[in-house]
């Protein structure tokens, strides 16, 4: 075996492999500084003195670790293993996949290693630096290529519309990625805002959402099988799936502009913004409607399913969210609660209770049929399940909470200082809610690790240090 | 299997994402581009180190930068023009932290250096983290910036000490000297460890800051302050200087019995050109007295006085 066979292997589903497992890895260090960043809230002299601890450098890796290799990977690592199975054909390159997971865990890697070294460009959300912005876009050229190429040479003419929305992704996000990061032409002043705020939501809408949307389509007829395995549930429509389809990619684009209603921005765009994102209920409620209907006759497997569980809560979080989203974008809504813990809150619905739920629920999924081997523990799972959603509802409410004591407040008239006393509980709650909630996530990484290193046990036993190969239309396909 | 259908799909997906981003991005880059406010200025160098300092520590995630219509008491709206000359936006989207948009001025440069190293003993309860990893030249720089926020521009914020804002000039005074005593709990509780009690600047800090407070009211030419010249100097706060914005912790009408306090202490004459040695009212007589009343540093008064 060759060292580019033991780091870069070409053995099917390999790649899915490595970037699910680094996924795993980068959820762990996105979600741990997020929880420090809650103990910061608590005790704000913890790290005092030590400049790549501070709080204000924190906050852009933990968003950025999150966004760019928590979620990116373990979306782009389904996709790797989804995507052949639904086009009925090998992945284009496992070794371009390979390479690619290796680099994307360079750059994610140099996400913190830039911005608490105080390598920051200090736009909101578009934090890092121009290299690091040129070697993301090679790596979403490189992983585009594996997937049109996939697609490209499939034996499977129907599209089913996973293959619609991650294909989509691909365009969108690199579009989203030069534009975004004003890669070409630099901007002044709110020039600049409006472009930091069409990438900020657009790295969701045009990229997590449509994403996470695919999986849960591929996921939906495979979870719903019966115990005693009957056939899954077909989606219930494809003309709905179709509908958000189009609708996401044709509203989500134009509303990054309601985040900055009120600042002097032209008052066209406001409006543009404003419109869009009330037009996004069509494919949020055409997407929701689906699921609930394809779930329809099958909600008993949610006792025993689990995998199934962490989806179907991660899609209703979901919903939940674009509806809170397209009410926070209306003025008058947004008139009260801009600038408040609301608007995090919201974020952390769809980012932390929606779509990682879904991606836990894929890597719940995809790993046992990867390495061949059941997961380690049942009971680690549901373990995981509960911790995480109970902390992750406390978490929600609390700062919600908070968001309405901060809108209340100012409103009133109290400043902004003098308004921080009041949310010294919730504060602590929040705490506690997200250490019960990282709890759930050592333990989804500890049950995972034991996982495959079982799977290596039995290749060893085996005699064999090469994975077994798997058919490119597995089985169970 | 490129063939009619998936082209025409392709082409239409290219084309509703692409114009969308047009729409937003591309069409306002070539068509709004605002005239800076008249009256801006562009940011010195140092000032524009320590807004790089300020970019490197993501201040922007607690701290937003732009003032809406119903954010009263912080300062005049922004307008589009008071943009023209940010680089890279901080506009920000949450205020764990104070609006920095007009905080230049608030506070002397000390303040902002000791509240920068060490938020919490400077405001209890803050949960700003400590900036004291910084070196003293790049605090320097970050406060050279933070004093520059708002004060850029004339039109904003009047810093002349003669310029009372329009919305000031003609306020009257909804009371009479009569309600000087309500005025004066209100002076000995906020104002007086600054500027002493009654006004005379007899206290520490009144020594310390710099540039000094107002240090003897008594004089004559506080009379000929209007009503609504002091509305505005306790209100709006002196910029440049320690003085608050009391209309930021005192309400309306406690600022008028203030001004009427203040208004009852400009005598017609100095009298207090030897401080520590004017005769006081006897608390029981309500007479003139012969009480000296003396305070820490204050010049002994001559013997056989």
């Amino acid at each position: 075996m060759t060292l580019l066979d033991r780091f870069f292997p070409d053995t099917p589903d390999s790649s899915a492999k490595l970037w699910l497992t680094s996924a795993i890895v980068w959820g762990v260090i996105g979600m741990t500084f997020g929880v420090f960043m809650a103990t910061q809230f608590m005790f704000p002299d913890i790290t005092r003195g030590v400049p790549w601890l501070s709080f204000s450098r924190i906050r852009p890796s933990h968003v950025n670790t999150v966004v760019m290799s928590w979620v990116s990977m373990a979306s782009i690592g389904a996709c790797f293993y989804m995507l052949p199975r639904l086009v009925k054909t090998p992945l284009f390159s496992e070794r371009l996949g390979t390479m690619t997971g290796w680099l994307w865990n360079v750059f994610a890697a140099l996400i913190p290693l830039t911005l608490l070294n105080g390598y920051s460009e200090g736009r909101e959300w578009a934090e890092l630096i121009a290299p690091m912005d040129w070697f993301m876009l090679i790596l979403l050229v490189l992983s585009a290529v594996n997937v049109f190429m996939t697609v490209a040479r499939r034996t499977e003419p129907q599209l089913y519309v996973s293959v619609w929305y991650w294909m989509g992704s691909f365009i969108g996000m690199s579009m989203v990625w030069i534009v975004g990061n004003r890669t070409f032409v630099p901007l002044d002043g709110l020039n600049d805002a409006i472009t930091n705020w069409f990438y900020a939501h657009d790295v969701l809408g045009l990229w997590i959402t449509t994403m996470g949307i695919g999986i849960i389509y591929f996921l939906l007829p495979k979870l719903t099988v019966g115990k005693k395995g009957e056939p899954g549930n077909p989606i219930f429509s494809h003309k709905l799936s179709l509908i958000g389809f189009w609708g996401n990619f044709a509203f989500y684009t134009g509303i990054g502009a309601h985040h900055i209603i009120q600042a002097p921005v032209p008052e066209w765009l406001k409006a543009f913004a404003i419109g869009s994102s009330v037009l996004m209920s069509i494919p949020v409620y055409s997407a929701s409607a689906n699921f609930f209907l394809s779930t329809q006759g099958r909600w008993d497997n949610l006792a025993w399913n689990l995998p199934l569980r962490f989806m179907t809560f991660g899609w209703i979080m979901y919903a939940l969210a674009s509806f809170q989203g397209s009410l926070q974008a209306v003025r008058s809504i947004n008139w009260y609660q801009h600038f408040t813990g609301i608007v995090s809150a919201h974020a952390h619905l769809a980012m932390l209770g929606g779509f990682s739920m879904v991606l836990f629920a894929a890597i719940y999924y995809t790993v046992p049929r990867l390495y061949k081997v059941e997961w380690y523990s049942k009971k680690l799972v549901v373990v995981h399940f509960w911790t995480f959603s109970v902390g992750f509802i406390m978490f929600f409410i609390t700062w919600t909470t908070m968001g309405f004591i901060q809108a209340a407040s100012w409103n009133m008239g109290i400043n902004v200082q003098q308004t921080v006393p009041f949310l010294k509980p919730f504060l602590m709650v929040r705490w506690m809610a997200a250490t019960v909630m990282i709890f759930g996530v050592y333990i989804f990484a500890y049950n995972a690790v034991q996982t495959v290193r079982s799977a290596r046990r039995q290749e060893v036993s085996r005699g064999s240090s090469v994975a077994p190969a798997l058919s490119p239309a597995a089985a169970d396909d | 299997m490129l063939n009619a259908r998936n082209f025409i799909i392709g082409l239409a997906f290219l084309l509703i994402v692409c114009g969308v981003t047009s729409l937003v991005v591309i069409v306002p880059a070539a068509s709004f581009n605002p005239e800076p406010t008249p009256g801006l200025r562009p940011y010195t160098a140092t000032e524009l180190k320590g807004r790089a300092i300020y970019q490197r520590e993501n201040c922007y995630v607690c701290h937003s930068q732009f003032v809406r219509f119903q954010d009263e008491g912080t300062g005049p709206t922004s307008q589009a023009g008071d943009f023209a000359y940010d680089r890279v936006n901080l506009l920000g989207t949450l205020r764990n932290g104070p609006d920095l948009t007009y905080e230049g001025g608030l506070y002397p440069d000390e303040w902002h250096i000791g509240h920068l190293k060490s938020p919490r003993s400077y405001l209890p309860g803050s949960v700003m983290p400590s900036f004291s990893y910084l070196n003293d030249t790049d605090i320097r720089y970050l406060v050279s910036y933070i004093q520059s926020l708002g004060t850029r521009n004339t039109r904003a914020w009047e810093t002349k000490d003669v310029n009372v804002p329009e919305k000031y000039r003609n306020l009257k005074s909804p009371f009479n000297a009569s309600n000087a005593g309500s005025g004066r709990g209100i002076y000995n509780q906020n104002c007086a460890p600054c500027h002493g009690y009654e006004g005379r600047a007899d206290v520490p800090l009144a020594k310390m800051f710099y540039p000094k407070p107002a240090a003897n009211f008594h004089l004559p030419r506080y009379k000929d302050f209007t009503d609504g010249h002091w509305y505005n100097k306790v209100g709006r706060g002196v910029p440049g200087t320690r003085m608050p914005r009391w209309d930021q912790t005192l309400n309306e009408e406690q600022i008028w019995y203030v001004v009427e306090y203040l208004k009852s202490l400009a005598k017609d004459q100095d009298l207090t050109a030897k401080p520590g040695r004017e005769k006081y009212y006897d608390a029981k007589t309500l007479q003139p007295g012969n009480v000296e009343r003396d305070y820490p540093g204050a010049p002994k008064a001559a013997k056989g006085h």
